[in-house]
């Protein structure tokens, strides 16, 4: 071991050098037995964080700190963490592709009832619903759209001629997550009824995919306040299908959209 | 009507609280280092309450409940900052105890003459200040990691990034402190 290996040793383990038992110990014992310099590092690093630990400010809270809170939670329900937004304008042909996508898988798992095998990821999306990313849709017109997103998402899979289901967008959620705002889209279908599509990357359990065995993955709907939601995995990305009703028609409908799309990438195989 | 897996709402308020307040000066003191100032460190950490009782039917007990709120600080604070495209705001010095509120530096040597533990005080303030100066992934990875103790696996999840990623951020705050404070010590002689 040499002094640059044995100093971003003692970095990745400061706090933690000898005794403890760390994997490369040994050797960077033995290193500085021999080496001055270095253990003249290993004692900085080793009191890094304590010395971190005791110079970090502390002030106290205001004395209303707690009140104020507690009086803010009096307004506020908990409860299902939905508000409405109004959709800008340029969102529009991105995230229905989003949805597009969004609802032929959901298509495919209604059709083959399992989950299907994990492969590299199909569609991340979530880049361009980010907010603060780089969704900024030149056009609204959906073939200028594909193009666009194609160029800018990863998509291992183009999107050819975008068109949106029956499903008419009547505006934008932004959804309250403990991470943060998740942007979703509102959709109203012929049926008259609601259809949240968001999209999400956290690890939050609002249900999930789950392994079972041989990279087969179960499907988890769980409870969402009074909205009903079904998340997937595709590769490190989550995305929700949340619909105020049962499950079951929520499949219906993503049929009956999927057979109205022409963007049909079939990706899972 | 209750829906499955809530309690009802005083149940939910009783527990949200009991595991809440005795949190609430450190999670008051974790904004103030994220923001470097009183009034939004009081912002951030009521929000971050408020959001958190919102959501608490979600937090998935037997998790630990202090990871879960710093991480709802942290990413309100960070979406603040992106928002703001700017840096936080430096600690400084009027900040670190006023009349109103003295800033509590603990001692790291009781029992100094005085003007040793001023020296002391000011070596913390100055160390803290370096930290201030560190580039924000690694600050934060350094508040989360060194500062709030959390494990690299609570980190990573606050930070919503791969355990690898923090380890190395860790690696090179750690390295940027290290080089900084040494320059500074070897200015001063």
């Amino acid at each position: 071991m040499n002094c640059d290996r044995c100093r971003e040793w003692l970095s990745e383990n400061a706090g933690r050098i000898l005794p403890q038992a760390q994997p490369g110990c040994d050797e960077v014992r033995l290193h500085l037995f021999w080496c001055a310099d270095c253990r003249v590092e290993a004692e900085a690093y080793r009191d890094l964080p304590a010395r971190l630990r005791a110079a970090a400010p502390r002030p106290e809270p205001p004395a209303d700190f707690w009140r104020r809170a507690s009086a803010a939670m009096d307004r506020a329900e908990p409860r299902s963490p939905f508000r409405i937004r109004t959709l800008a304008p340029g969102w529009t042909a991105g995230l229905a592709a989003a949805l597009t996508v969004s609802l032929s898988f959901a298509a495919y798992v209604a059709q083959s009832g399992r989950a299907p095998a994990m492969k590299n990821p199909v569609a991340v999306y979530s880049e361009a619903c980010d907010p603060g990313g780089a969704l900024d849709l030149p056009t609204n017109d959906p073939e200028r759209a594909s193009r666009w997103i194609n160029e800018r998402s990863r998509l291992t899979m183009p999107i050819v001629n975008l068109k949106l289901a029956r499903a008419t967008l009547i505006g934008a959620k932004i959804v309250n997550q403990p991470e943060g705002e998740i942007p979703a889209l509102a959709f109203l279908t012929p049926e008259g009824e609601a259809i949240l599509m968001l999209s999400r990357d956290s690890g939050l359990p609002a249900g999930q995919w789950s392994p079972v065995q041989d990279g087969r993955y179960r499907y988890n709907v769980s409870h969402y306040g009074s909205v009903r939601m079904s998340t997937w995995a595709i590769g490190e990305s989550r995305y929700t299908l949340a619909y105020p009703g049962s499950f079951p028609r929520l499949l219906e409908l993503s049929r009956a959209a999927a057979r109205h799309c022409d963007t049909v990438n079939e990706p899972f195989h | 009507m209750t829906l499955p897996g809530l309690g009802s709402k005083p149940d939910l308020r009783r527990e949200f609280e009991a595991l809440a307040i005795p949190l609430q000066r450190d999670l008051y003191a974790f904004a103030f280092r994220l923001t470097g100032r009183r009034e939004e460190a009081e912002d951030l950490a009521q929000e971050a309450l408020l959001r958190a009782y919102k959501s608490f039917h979600r937090f998935e007990k037997g998790t630990k409940f202090k990871a879960w709120l710093f991480r709802i600080a942290t990413n309100l604070y960070i979406n603040s900052y992106r928002r703001k495209k700017r840096r936080p705001v430096p600690l400084a010095f009027e900040e670190l105890g006023t009349e109103d509120h003295p800033l509590e530096i603990p001692d790291a040597s009781p029992g100094l003459q005085p003007e040793k533990t001023a020296m002391a005080r000011a070596a913390a303030i100055e160390l803290w200040q370096t930290v201030d100066r560190l580039p924000e992934p690694y600050r934060l990875a350094v508040i989360l990691c060194d500062v709030e103790e959390l494990s690299y696996e609570e980190a990573a999840a606050v930070m919503k990034t791969p355990i690898g990623t923090i380890r190395s951020r860790l690696f090179r705050g750690r390295r940027w402190l290290r080089e900084h404070l040494t320059a500074g010590e070897e200015e001063r002689g």
